[in-house]
């Protein structure tokens, strides 16, 4: 039984600078988990504290029913793959993948065996003479997978293993992970900044930030319920469009106030939101993912509570469709969680949230049909799916109608 | 998913660096250096305090007076003075040539790896075997070097003779043998400059002399302070050369402290007296060693993941 | 001629004097020590050699004056030194470069600041205690105190070598199975190979070179290392002749010489590792 269980996990430097908090987390069998977060928020650091490489300072992790604290790695059963591959530069590729089981003593018949195979799942069968100098980034790539698969062990530890390679490599990689991992049936656990590897890699997405346990939840849940704002922003490119708004009891249901226009909101969505009636009367978050809107003059027949008017400000033709960047005259989001996100990006962002927020006006992106005619400095009228509504608190900054502050593990009336 | 008890706490360290493992691998070094490097130096510190009897081969405390004796008596400072000059001047002389030499080595000059492999020549000699070559260059009826000075028109120069010239001639052959030493970890460091710095100096105008008083040097300021540093310690430390080319003489003109350390030990067996000099260039010694370590980081700096 | 024409030309001619400067003392060496007595006393020397007067000053040297003994022990000394060294200093080096316990730096400047101990403060104890040990006319005697001698730059050298070398192969190791001591000697002592190369190759300049305190505790000629040899065979006032004393001190070079060419790079690899971090 090859799981993998996080028990208020902690880790705190010599030096007091504290990487993980209250870490709790269980890990099934064959799943593949994916760690996700901005830089420094812990992931790499629980990683790590599983194979071994780093001192567990509070809790327990277990893998299987052995608790794992303080076992040198060796005694783990893991396999991991670096970031930088971690290759042994003297050794052929063969070698590489054989020395595991070279250090544990396999007959060489095995060895060999196993070693072909591998070398097969990966494609690697014309490399096995050649040393790391002579291949590419991607074939090193494989060679790091090779030497984890080899082992047979109960879990795969992957530490950012596609993010040196160019973003089709990626792509592709990605896919033969996904796949192989499935083939393999191994419980996986995965790091990684880049949301969208996330996204379409998991069977379940734990999205950290500053050492604290966000929300985890299957991929599909993290996005259409993120427990807050840290999670409603990381997750989703382009970024879900977070904009100040006023809630409001009006004709029997709620109406939202935003940039000066008023959005209807759907009686089930209200419904399915226990406490959102609460925050009639108060400023709230709402977000608007960029799908959700559309250019009125393509979506047909709009009714009135469903539209929002802007200026737009530049538009992106992606040959499919087109991204439009509209600017409303409504108080962007400048939650610390929200801003901690833009950061991550770069901090040049950061100051130009705070410009939109001194202007009151904050810029949204839509995803229109190409068949748009909206174009620079025109006004547009969008059409908003009101049914796919987020609204968050903006001083506890978790979503209104469900996920809590601790980020554990969600539950919601679907 | 229960918390468990979270008094399970573990040690700082990770599973990967264990007590009996590091033991293993720095132990043996450290214990030998605790016996023949440590024990040494707190033994010789105790006999500083003490004097010997050679006829007995027994030690009297006596408490501070090998330094009373030493501080006072006027050689001691004549030494001191011969050391700082030796060390001073030599450190300045081959500082300044092995920059300009590095700098010279900076063209490209056909056979320059030939020349270069010649320079490292000195370093490797002998020290006591320097000393035989240089006396006899510098022989006063035969050395070529007389020679030469005669055939300009400078006279005899009695450059092992003349207590005036002597310490200076041992500054001199000090640095033939070490500028090459400087020489080579600066030439290391200019060659390790990343160019685009230089060729934006070209673009905005700058003469070769200005490139070189602004860019280049201060660019290898750190290395050329860590050979400074580093030749420092060590050539106050000279005793090799000076038995070799001068023996100490003529009349305790090159008398430097290690060598007045080693007479009263080796030669007059006064080793309580002879271990209190030491133990003054010990001290010395540590203060440029602080020194040198502020200017080099020893260790990196390690950052938490 | 354009003033970059002469500039080149000015260049040769200086590199040609510096080349000269490096290697004088050392060929005016060795010419006297092709010489004949006599033929010392004429300046400048003629450089006209008559081969039997080398083949006599030489075999004087090597023969009477038992320099194949000295150079014998030279070579036991230098090379059971370095190897003792190598054997302490690499695992300590490693273990200085890979594990950070509370006291880890100041024990590595601890250790490094001893190569600037002047050698003068330790050789009277060290005389003492190998003289109250019997080991005083031994190899022993000399090999002790040398590997203390060179076990501090050893470490410091090799240090640097593997902090070039990322943490993560030695991780991917431990995961893979082994434990520190054999990751350093499976994994990591191939690619540090030329690390311990520079280092054994200071150890051996320095060792081979080493004289005061050998002049301590080395009293039977027959156990005397090529420097000590040398030092009592030249010392300042000493009637030697002079062509004998140049050949002595030829012959006191020449096979670190050989050894140096051998290794040059390794050499430069090792003064520079300090400063071009």
């Amino acid at each position: 039984m090859a799981t993998v269980s996080f028990a208020d996990v902690g880790k705190v430097y010599r030096d007091g600078t504290r990487a993980l908090s209250e870490f709790s987390l269980d890990v099934a069998d064959g799943e593949f988990m994916v760690f996700v977060g901005p830089s420094g928020c812990g992931k790499t650091t629980a990683l790590r504290m599983v194979a071994g490489l780093e001192a567990i300072s509070e809790g327990e992790i277990r893998i299987g029913n052995t608790v794992v604290n303080g076992l040198h790695p060796r005694k783990r059963d893991v396999a991991m793959v670096f970031q930088n591959y971690a290759l042994y530069p003297h050794m052929t590729v063969y070698k590489n993948i054989a020395f595991s089981l070279k250090v544990r003593k396999t007959p060489p018949d095995d060895i060999h065996r196993r070693v072909e195979e591998a070398a097969r799942i990966l494609g690697l069968q014309d490399e096995l003479g050649r040393k790391p100098a002579q291949l590419s980034g991607g074939q090193r790539q494989r060679v790091a997978m090779g030497r984890a698969i080899v082992r047979n062990p109960q879990v795969f530890l992957m530490d950012e293993p596609l993010s040196n390679l160019d973003a089709k490599l990626r792509v592709q990689m990605r896919a033969e992970i996904a796949r192989i991992q499935h083939e393999l049936g191994a419980t996986t656990v995965y790091v990684t900044h880049d949301q969208v590897e996330a996204m379409t890699m998991g069977d379940r997405v734990a999205v950290l930030r500053r050492g604290r346990l966000q929300q985890v939840a299957p991929p599909q849940d993290l996005y259409e319920r993120p427990a807050n704002l840290f999670v409603a922003s990381f997750i989703g490119s382009p970024e879900m469009n977070l904009v100040e708004a006023g809630l409001e009891r009006h004709d029997g249901g709620l109406v939202c106030r935003v940039a000066g226009q008023a959005l209807e909101i759907p009686a089930g969505v209200a419904q399915a939101r226990p406490g959102l009636e609460a925050y009639a009367g108060k400023t709230v978050g709402l977000g608007i993912r960029p799908e959700q809107l559309e250019d009125a003059s393509l979506a047909g027949d709009v009714p009135a509570g469903q539209r929002l008017r802007g200026k737009v400000v530049t538009v992106e033709l992606l040959g499919s469709e087109l991204l439009a960047h509209v600017e409303l005259e409504a108080a962007p989001v400048t939650t610390q969680e929200v801003r901690e996100v833009r950061a991550d990006v770069d901090r040049s962002r950061v100051a130009d949230l705070e410009s939109e927020a001194r202007a009151q006006r904050t810029v949204v992106i839509g995803r229109f049909g190409i068949g748009s005619a909206a174009r620079p400095g025109e006004e547009v009228e969008m059409h908003v799916d009101t049914s796919r509504l987020y609204f968050f608190d903006l001083e506890s900054e978790d979503a209104i109608g469900y996920g809590t502050r601790t980020g554990k593990p969600e539950e919601v009336a679907p | 998913m229960a918390a468990i008890s979270s008094s399970h706490r573990t040690r700082l360290a990770p599973p990967t660096q264990r007590r009996g493992e590091t033991l293993l691998l720095l132990g043996p070094c450290a214990l030998y250096l605790v016996v023949f490097s440590i024990f040494p130096l707190i033994t010789s510190l105790v006999r500083s305090f003490q004097d010997y009897d050679p006829k007995g081969n027994t030690w009297t405390w006596i408490g501070t007076r090998n330094y009373a004796e030493l501080f006072h008596a006027g050689q001691f400072w004549t030494v001191v003075e011969n050391t700082v000059v030796l060390t001073a001047a030599g450190v300045a002389i081959q500082v300044v040539l092995g920059t300009a030499l590095a700098l010279f080595f900076s063209q490209q000059l056909r056979g320059a790896t030939i020349v270069r492999g010649l320079l490292i020549l000195p370093m490797l000699l002998t020290p006591i075997v320097v000393g035989l070559m240089w006396r006899a260059l510098l022989n006063p009826e035969w050395g070529l070097l007389n020679w030469v000075a005669v055939k300009l028109g400078f006279g005899y120069i009695g450059w092992l003779s003349d207590p005036h010239v002597a310490l200076w001639t041992l500054v001199l052959v000090d640095s033939w043998q070490w500028t090459p030493f400087v020489f080579v970890i600066v030439y290391a460091r200019l060659q390790a400059l990343p160019q685009d710095v230089f060729e934006a100096g070209s673009v905005d105008g700058a003469s070769w002399f200005q490139r070189t008083t602004y860019l280049t040097l201060p660019l290898l300021a750190p290395a050329i302070v860590f050979a400074a540093v580093f030749r420092a310690i060590d050539a106050f430390r000279t005793f090799d050369l000076v038995w070799g080319l001068t023996n100490g003489g003529p009349v305790q003109a090159t008398y430097t402290l290690s060598f007045q350390a080693f007479q009263n030990g080796f030669v007059f067996q006064r080793y309580g007296f002879a271990s209190a000099i030491s133990y003054v260039m010990v001290v010395t010694a540590a203060v440029g060693v602080t020194l040198l370590f502020r200017v080099v980081k020893v260790r990196r700096v390690e950052a938490p993941a | 001629m354009t003033a970059h024409r002469v500039g080149r030309v000015v260049s040769y001619v200086v590199m040609i004097l510096i080349g000269v400067v490096a290697a004088a003392p050392f060929l005016y060496l060795l010419v006297l020590s092709f010489k004949s007595r006599i033929d010392i006393l004429t300046v400048p020397p003629t450089l006209h050699f008559d081969w039997s007067q080398i083949k006599s000053n030489y075999g004087n040297v090597v023969h009477e004056q038992g320099y194949i003994t000295y150079i014998e022990n030279s070579a036991i000394v230098t090379g059971a030194s370095t190897l003792i060294a190598l054997a302490l200093g690499v695992p300590a080096g490693y273990a200085f470069s890979r594990l950070h316990f509370r006291g880890s730096d100041t024990l590595a400047s601890t250790i490094l600041s001893f190569r600037f101990m002047p050698p003068v403060a330790v050789a009277i104890p060290i005389f003492l205690m190998i003289r109250y040990l019997g080991l005083v006319n031994g190899y022993l005697g000399l090999i002790l105190p040398y590997v203390a001698f060179t076990l501090p730059l050893v470490v410091w050298i090799m240090i640097g070598f593997f902090d070039e070398i990322p943490h993560e192969i030695d991780e991917a190791a431990m995961v893979d199975g082994l434990t520190r001591p054999w990751v350093l000697l499976r994994v990591l002592l191939p690619l540090v190979r030329p690390g311990i190369l520079v280092a054994a190759t200071f150890g051996v300049i320095f060792i081979w070179n080493e004289f005061l305190v050998g002049l301590y505790i080395v009293n039977s000629q027959g156990h005397w290392t090529i420097p000590i040899a040398a030092s009592s065979l030249l010392t300042v006032e000493s009637p030697i002749d002079w062509n004998i004393a140049a050949t002595v001190g030829i012959l006191t070079v020449i096979p670190i010489l050989v050894f140096s060419m051998l290794v040059q790079r390794y050499i430069v690899r090792g003064i520079t590792a300090g400063a071009v971090r």
